[in-house]
């Protein structure tokens, strides 16, 4: 981070709609030029807090600081914050540069400079031939460059993202999610962006705030996120997985224990205080198991190939393993290994790597 | 414009092994609900005949007697039979004496200040009322309707008792020791103007709360974000996307504004005399009924111009809905 100074910081905030409490004890920093994303499920303060952070809502208590300074009462026309709205909230009235222009003009930017800039803008999200147009004469997916050019085209210290691609079909979806990180990179702007996508979240993202019920339940890089969740929620919301029970049997050195997981002895590695007897998850992401053969001595569970979906670049397949527990596997099409050739109703066995595996308290 | 986002019910990744285990989602059997046939057309007798019904009832009660009046205005005037058979446009050329040009110019002005007064006064009005809680508004919008339950002349009355030199008014300001002397409210310009808004405000207020009320908050909340202030968001968005309602109002308020003669006859006495009431002292007290007629076409002539000038907007405003909607 090329500034250490924070750009955004919540100072244990706190806020209730109606007496129910949206956020409490909020704590975030923001670093200069980042791309932070919340991502949580609806009603977990997401939106609320972008919202405090333009200044739509005020805090019950705690304080937001911009550059340092406390912002909480200051109205959003005198932040230096900008919105993209999830709904675009593109003036109708008004054709697509000018709604473009709206916040230049509002600042009194001269027309000459103003134009100037409009055209940049909308060049920049490629939309340089539609500035005439009216918004109702744009797809969805143009509408949403030009709600992201009306926000940018002011230079906001923090561009504030309300799950601006939810309305996309997932192809353009996936491009946009793209375009966005660039002209992050291009523009250096912090961006803050809110979403319940999982998987949007950790392919644009530098940072994750995966927030619970208006709290913070884990802040992290999308490999930190998805690779060593560090509750059961969050390893839920964030990716595919399979969770298995089992007790602690016996400690073992470096770091490793065995276990009783699904009724089979394991052996795993600890990353936490266990004791013998205690209790835990074992999250397991498709993609790391292996089918293999049931007398494979690295097979690890063994259990019955309930179904199989060809998927194009993955097969999928579900196992019932003996405690009566469906598997999800991902197995990747590798040329060079071979042919995948399990039946539907064989008995298989499952392996995987031995610390891919990721053991949580069971009380998550 | 407005897009439900796809998939927000569902914010948690269900677990791959409820969405891939079910059978729900495995390649169809290609068993496929048979699509409804569509509706067969069938002579809706009932729609024809309500259409037949209107027709008839416009062209009898509408139509005929317009065609009466403007067939009376191209007459002479006599004096047993109300008119005679003499053809020709002296009618609408007497119009054109300064005296009646200029209660035309009055009425106008009258209509014209009513229809402001009434924006001023049932804008603001209509845009708190779109701000209280969902569940309030109903009420308070029948509150606005309630002075309808009551006959308007009724109510014109009730204001020239309130105005009068020893009424409601005069009565608390002299109480309240501003003036000594009862001041002259009624039979006045003001006296006129103050019946006109009263009775016609209701006409205002619900076009354009029914505008207010559809606008998109969010619109407002990004012209904030913009850097727009309170007045420019008010002037730069809100106000442009209520414009239909703020015409509509407007001609609501307007045309009876120029037509309603008996608020000027009990509040403005002899000396404020409106096109309405020329009209009507044309026929019940002069008994010039060609003259009157003349009077009514030209009237009529000009609503039909202010109707039309409304119906183009509104179908303009229609069609960017329409184009939205898609």
């Amino acid at each position: 981070m090329p500034n250490n100074r924070p750009v955004v910081e919540f100072k244990c905030i706190a806020k209730a709609y109606d007496g129910l409490k949206v956020l409490a004890d909020f704590d975030l920093h923001i670093a200069e030029a980042e791309f932070l994303t919340l991502l949580g499920p609806s009603g977990c303060g997401k939106t609320t807090l972008l919202r405090l952070l333009a200044g739509f809502e005020t805090p019950d208590s705690g304080d937001i600081l911009l550059d340092g300074v406390r912002v909480n009462e200051l109205p959003p026309d005198s932040r230096n914050v900008n919105t993209v709205f999830q709904s675009y909230a593109l003036f109708p009235h008004l054709s697509v540069f000018d709604n473009v222009a709206f916040g230049l003009r509002m600042k009194k930017i001269l027309t000459a400079e103003r134009t100037e800039r409009v055209k940049q803008a909308l060049a920049a999200v490629h939309l340089r031939e539609y500035g005439d147009r009216k918004p109702h004469q744009l797809s969805g997916g143009q509408q949403q460059r030009v709600a992201l050019a009306r926000a940018l085209v002011n230079r906001p210290r923090v561009l504030l993202l309300d799950e601006p691609l939810s309305a996309l079909d997932s192809k353009l979806r996936k491009a946009m999610q793209v375009e966005l990180k660039a002209l992050q990179r291009q523009l250096g702007i912090t961006f803050v962006f809110v979403t319940h996508d999982q998987e949007e979240a950790l392919s644009m993202s530098d940072r994750i705030v995966v927030m619970r019920a208006g709290r913070v339940e884990q802040i992290g890089g999308p490999r930190e996120i998805y690779e060593k969740p560090v509750s059961l929620f969050v390893a839920q919301f964030v990716g595919e997985s399979n969770l298995l029970e089992g007790t602690v049997t016996a400690r073992l050195d470096k770091g490793s224990f065995s276990a009783c997981v699904e009724g089979v002895a394991c052996m795993l590695r600890q990353s936490k205080n266990l004791g013998i007897g205690d209790c835990f998850s074992v999250l397991l992401r498709p993609e790391d198991i292996h089918l293999v053969d049931p007398s494979n001595p690295s097979a690890r569970l063994r259990g019955q190939l309930v179904e199989q979906i060809y998927k194009g670049m993955t097969l999928d397949c579900i196992v019932e393993l003996d405690s009566g527990k469906r598997l999800f596997a991902s197995e990747f099409f590798n040329q060079e290994e071979h042919a995948f050739n399990f039946q539907i109703g064989q008995r298989v066995g499952l392996s995987w790597v031995v610390g891919r595996e990721v053991v949580l308290n069971a009380t998550g | 414009m407005r897009q439900v986002k796809g998939n927000s019910e569902n914010d948690f990744p269900s677990s791959p092994l409820c969405k891939r285990g079910g059978r729900g989602d495995f390649p169809s059997t290609g068993i496929v609900p048979a699509i409804n046939p569509p509706p067969r057309k069938s002579p809706n007798f009932f729609k024809t005949f309500v259409i037949l019904l209107l027709s008839f009832w416009l062209a009898l009660f509408v139509l005929v007697p317009n065609l009466l009046v403007l067939t009376a205005s191209l007459l002479g005037r006599d004096e047993n039979g109300f008119i005679n058979w003499s053809f020709g446009f002296d009618n609408y050329l007497r119009l054109f004496d300064p005296i009646y040009l200029r209660v035309f110019g009055h009425s106008l002005g009258l209509a014209l200040l009513t229809t402001l007064i009434c924006l001023g006064l049932g804008y603001p009005f209509a845009y708190f009322l779109a701000q209280f809680r969902a569940s309030l508004r109903p009420v308070l919008l029948t509150l606005v309707v309630v002075p309808f339950w009551t006959n308007s002349l009724v109510r014109t009355y009730a204001i020239r008792s309130l105005l009068a030199a020893k009424g409601l008014v005069n009565n608390a300001l002299i109480a309240s020791g501003l003036i000594d002397e009862p001041v002259r409210l009624l039979y006045t310009r003001s006296a006129v103007l103050i019946g006109m808004v009263y009775i016609l405000l209701p006409f205002m207020i619900l076009p354009l709360y029914s505008a207010i009320e559809k606008l998109d908050r969010r619109l407002v909340e990004a012209a904030a974000d913009l850097g727009a202030g309170r007045l420019r968001r008010f002037w730069h968005v809100i106000l442009p996307l209520t414009l239909p309602g703020v015409i509509a109002g407007s001609v609501l308020v307007f045309m009876p504004a120029l037509g309603l003669f008996f608020i000027a006859d009990v509040l403005g006495g002899s000396r404020n005399l409106l096109v309405g009431n020329f009209l009507k002292d044309q026929f019940l007290d002069a008994r010039d009924w060609p003259f009157g007629a003349a009077a009514s076409i030209v009237l009529i002539g000009l609503l039909f111009l202010f109707l039309s000038a409304y119906a183009y907007s509104l179908k303009r405003f229609a069609a960017k809905d329409d184009r939205q909607a898609q």
